[in-house]
């Protein structure tokens, strides 16, 4: 038996969860049709993780490609089919997503060592220059900052994951929630998660509270790493400092948790528990426009 | 006092990719941080001055400030060799700040050139 799950219409790290809930119910090995038929939209985050849910599956699983051409061209140009083709067994027309598409700041990129990650930086940087000072008002120092959150996270799934993820920038209108423009770097992987990794680290302290929450704690804003080396851990933590000088949002989804700095503008909360398990993790950064005060 | 002068990015090129610009990723810092250390060696002498250039590294990320710039200071601790960070831009330094805080450590800009770190180690 075949258990279908819908794709909500406009996806993102919010609605994503509406798929993981019935998911998280079915063993790995129950077949599964993902039926996005009736999206519409999708930010990175959904995107990435999507192709992250396949990875998660023993059965390999099926996925239904939405019906709106503009939703299937656009899901195309951001490479989405073309690691989708090797996860997925799709149903339904793919189009060919050959023309570029100037909101894709890096297509949907497979990220397994850490010359993928020069790679992502390399092409992403002068693009990012342009979208950042010219579109998001940001200033020019902006834009290397950018570029190190966006290789300190890539790094995250190299260092941490034991197996490769995914990687994708947008830039798109937030009309809902923000009524700006934003660009969001996504990463996604399928790997062993903050908590199984921080319980490689030798010497480990045990704690009586000890799980995915807390686990996100220490990494995130402690800079807590699995390595002995002090220098170790600093990267996230990085992330999170320029964060708060751009008015940002920064979340990391692993196992049952998520943690966010959350800005003024948003209404999400710092610390979700008991959340549906998903491996791996999920890191998203959201930089808004800067609006004149 | 002999002065010994590195140019990072040729460095980086020499030492990993001859298309890489930036320092990204622990392995790409390892790789620089040892590629300078072996020139280092090959012109050791007591009191010398090494000026690690960094006019035209692009970006910086934590993990290469921690590698080649907190590791460099760290192993040569009570050495006499003194290292000057020069062409640092403010993405550069701040790197720099952040990794030599978590170690515990500073260093101290040069009066005159902001872009100028000198290793006057304080631990």
């Amino acid at each position: 038996m075949t258990t279908v799950i819908p794709v909500p219409p406009s996806l993102d790290d919010s609605t994503f969860e509406h798929i993981l809930e019935p998911l998280a119910q079915l063993p790995p090995d129950a077949k599964v049709l993902i039926d996005a038929r009736h999206a519409r939209w999708a930010s990175p985050y959904g995107l990435t993780a999507l192709l992250t849910l396949a990875q998660t599956r023993a059965e390999r699983p099926s996925f239904a490609v939405p019906e709106a051409d503009e939703t299937a061209s656009y899901w195309s140009r951001t490479g989405f089919f073309k690691h989708a083709a090797e996860l997925y067994d799709l149903v339904g027309s793919v189009p060919r997503g050959k023309q570029q598409e100037s909101s894709v700041l890096l297509e949907i990129t497979p990220i397994t060592q850490s010359d993928d990650v020069h790679g992502v930086v390399e092409n992403v940087q002068q693009k990012a220059q342009a979208i950042l000072i010219n579109e998001l008002k940001l200033d020019a120092a902006a834009t290397m900052r950018f570029t190190m959150a966006l290789s300190e996270t890539c790094q995250n799934i190299v260092e941490h994951a034991q197996r490769g993820g995914w990687v994708a920038v947008q830039t798109y209108r937030w009309q809902k929630r923000l009524g700006r423009r934003v660009v969001v770097i996504a990463v996604s992987d399928a790997g062993i998660g903050f908590r199984q990794s921080l319980e490689s680290k030798p010497g480990r302290p045990k704690t009586d509270r000890w799980d995915d929450g807390m686990a996100l704690e220490e990494a995130v804003m402690r800079g807590v790493s699995r390595f002995r080396d002090s220098g170790r851990g600093q990267g996230l933590a990085g992330v999170r400092r320029f964060i708060g000088t751009w008015d940002g949002k920064f979340s990391v989804r692993s196992g049952t948790a998520r943690i966010a700095i959350v800005p003024t503008w948003d209404e999400d909360v710092p610390l979700r528990e008991n959340m549906p398990y998903f491996p791996g993790a999920q890191i998203q950064v959201t930089i808004p426009e800067r609006v004149a005060r | 006092m002999m002065r010994h002068h590195i140019d990072v990015s040729s460095v980086l090129r020499q030492s990993v990719s001859q298309t890489y610009s930036h320092l990204v990723t622990r392995p790409t810092g390892a790789a620089v941080r040892e590629y300078i250390e072996r020139q280092l060696n090959a012109h050791s002498g007591d009191g010398e001055v090494a000026i690690i250039d960094f006019s035209h590294v692009g970006m910086m990320d934590f993990s290469c400030a921690d590698e080649i710039v907190a590791k460099l200071v760290l192993q040569h601790l009570g050495h006499p060799r003194q290292f000057v960070f020069s062409g640092l831009t403010e993405s550069h330094i701040e790197a720099i700040d952040a990794v030599l805080e978590r170690h515990g450590l500073s260093l101290v800009s040069h009066e005159a050139d902001a872009r100028t770190y000198v290793a006057d180690v304080t631990h």
